[in-house]
């Protein structure tokens, strides 16, 4: 993404999360996300496949520390 | 005196609890002042603390494995009674908590005495503690650096000598580098090895707890003391204890020792691979170890913790920004603003990532990094170089750390002292395989036992001038004489 295009996401995108953003601290908030946007393209090297599962810390419930009955 | 031989002393009746707390007290009073670690005592509890030590000695009991010894808590730990800053202004308005986090818990029942809360950056996004809210926590062998961070009070404490060990908490590397910066000793464990419950989040996928501390018992026991399952918190895998303490001094022989090479080496100034390369050939690293995809390690790694993070404070974020901690509210609105694809890759990349690592770990026991690209910048440093390129200094501080947090290995940061930074210490990252923290310490006990890794006393009480004491068994020389002056950085 260019500057500006990264600027017109910043804007889009916080109004659409409802997140105020005067002019200069739209540009500050920009200048974060091209840093971040340049690691994500980085990411797309990675190779993933179709099985690669996110990392998950979601359990349906705590293990049974008791043994089953 | 440290961690062991105080324990010892307070044991054997030479010293009571009360004397080392007044001692403790003491020196947080003459020191602080320049170096801002607190922001909140809790001196009456730690005197009643203490004086059930020194009742239950006189009563003859049996004491417990901490008796006696004080430490502090970064400020995201509950206190029972105190407001869990988190170091932000926001969470003032906080109720007091209604109960210690479990690991203070646990160190309570071990006998240690809680002197109080400690600096860090806000919401712990940062690794420097300039925190415009409460003062910046200054580097006690230089007041005009930084501490590091984000636990920088707990790492500024242990290195004033204001406290044997104190608790502060780990992400990306927020144990790890004010280690590095303040010449101590850190853990970070296993992610999922101790329990995080009653402390503030910042990204629940890869928020660790951990001890730094003056010497290597001094981060074994008191990691001994908080072991335990902890089934309600979804981000405790712990089953059962794992004690390291007895296995201290089991030596490295045996172990498979690698140097970290490639990345480890492109992002670290020639003082940082100074101190690494001799800790690698204090342990006997036979060889050069590459870890694999590390710069996307890192990438995942920051996109989570901006993507977590700017939710976490999405509320905050709409109604009061103005309140946050200018110098990283910024990349928490950036955070919160990231398209969903991105952090799923990230998530995704994580078990790619975790499943090399662990491969790698089947050919190595223990591997070697610097655990901060350079020595402690000068507190305000916007920009620093490494090796001629050209980094914002505070998100590249944890530049070395960050792909080892991300894969969940435990590291023990070793508190070493090169040449070339003006006496400023750098630490190097002991790291082994998930749950195998025993292996880390071992090796750290060896550099401790052989000098090569230590703390050094500090002058930072009233009217003192910056600096540190020279110890002349530190005398390391780096290679070659390039090394930058991290506080002549540009920008």
């Amino acid at each position: 993404m260019s500057d500006e295009e990264v600027l017109a996401y910043v804007n889009a995108a916080a109004a659409a999360a409802g997140l105020p953003l005067d002019a200069a601290g739209a540009l500050r908030v920009a200048a974060h996300l091209a840093r971040t946007a340049a690691m994500a393209q980085l990411l797309e090297s990675a190779g993933l496949q179709a099985h690669d599962e996110p990392a998950e810390v979601f359990r349906p419930a705590p293990f049974p520390l008791e043994p089953l009955a | 005196m440290k961690t062991a031989q105080l324990l010892r002393s307070i044991a054997s009746g030479e010293l009571s609890a009360g004397e080392v707390l007044d001692e403790a007290i003491a020196r947080i009073d003459a020191t602080d002042a320049r170096i801002n670690a607190f922001t909140g005592k809790t001196l009456a509890r730690a005197r009643a603390e203490a004086n059930a030590v020194d009742a239950r000695r006189a009563r003859g009991e049996a004491l417990p494995p901490l008796a006696g010894l004080p430490y502090a808590v970064k400020n995201l730990f509950d206190i029972e009674g105190m407001t869990t800053l988190a170091g932000s202004k926001i969470n003032r308005e906080l109720a007091p908590a209604p109960a210690d986090a479990v690991l203070v818990q646990r160190l309570k029942a071990a006998g240690a005495v809680l002197l109080g809360a400690l600096n860090m950056d806000e919401y712990a996004y940062g690794f420097t503690t300039e925190n415009t809210h409460y003062g910046p926590t200054r580097n006690p062998h230089d007041v005009e650096r930084m501490s590091g961070g984000s636990s920088g009070g707990s790492g500024a404490a242990v290195a004033a000598s204001q406290v044997p060990f104190t608790l502060g908490s780990d992400t990306n590397g927020s144990i790890r580098v004010p280690s590095s910066l303040c010449g101590v000793w850190g853990l970070k464990p296993t992610f999922g090895r101790l329990t995080r419950r009653g402390t503030y989040p910042f990204v629940h996928s890869i928020d660790h707890l951990g001890p730094l501390a003056d010497s290597v018992e001094g981060l074994a026991l008191p990691y001994d003391a908080m072991q335990g399952a902890d089934p309600l918190d979804p981000g405790c895998h712990a089953q059962r204890t794992q004690p390291v303490a007895a296995v201290l001094s089991q030596g490295v022989k045996g172990l498979r020792v690698g140097l970290l090479g490639g990345y480890f080496q492109d992002n670290a100034t020639p003082a940082a691979c100074a101190v690494a390369a001799l800790a690698a050939n204090t342990l006997g690293a036979v060889d050069e170890v590459t870890w694999p995809d590390a710069a996307l390690g890192r990438a995942a790694a920051f996109i989570v913790t901006a993507a977590e993070g700017g939710s976490l404070h999405m509320a905050d974020l709409r109604e009061r920004a103005d309140d946050f901690e200018p110098l990283s509210v910024d990349r928490f609105i950036a955070g919160a603003l990231q398209p969903a694809h991105w952090y799923l890759q990230a998530q995704r990349y994580r078990r790619v990532h975790r499943d090399k690592v662990n491969a790698l770990f089947e050919e190595w026991d223990l591997l070697v990094a610097p655990a901060t690209p350079v020595s402690a910048p000068l507190i305000g440093t916007e920009w620093i170089e490494i090796n001629g390129v050209k980094h914002p200094c505070r998100p590249a501080m944890g530049l070395l750390t960050q792909p080892i947090s991300f894969a969940g290995c435990p590291v023990v940061a070793a508190p070493m002292w090169p040449a070339g930074t003006g006496g400023m210490p750098i630490a190097v990252q002991l790291i082994a395989a998930p749950w195998r923290e025993d292996i880390a310490l071992r090796a750290a006990k060896v550099l401790q036992d052989a000098g090569v890794a230590y703390l050094r006393t500090c002058h930072c009480g009233p009217g003192s001038s910056p600096g540190f004491q020279q110890d002349p068994q530190s005398i390391l020389r780096s290679p070659g004489s390039s090394t930058m002056d991290p506080g002549s950085s540009p920008g």
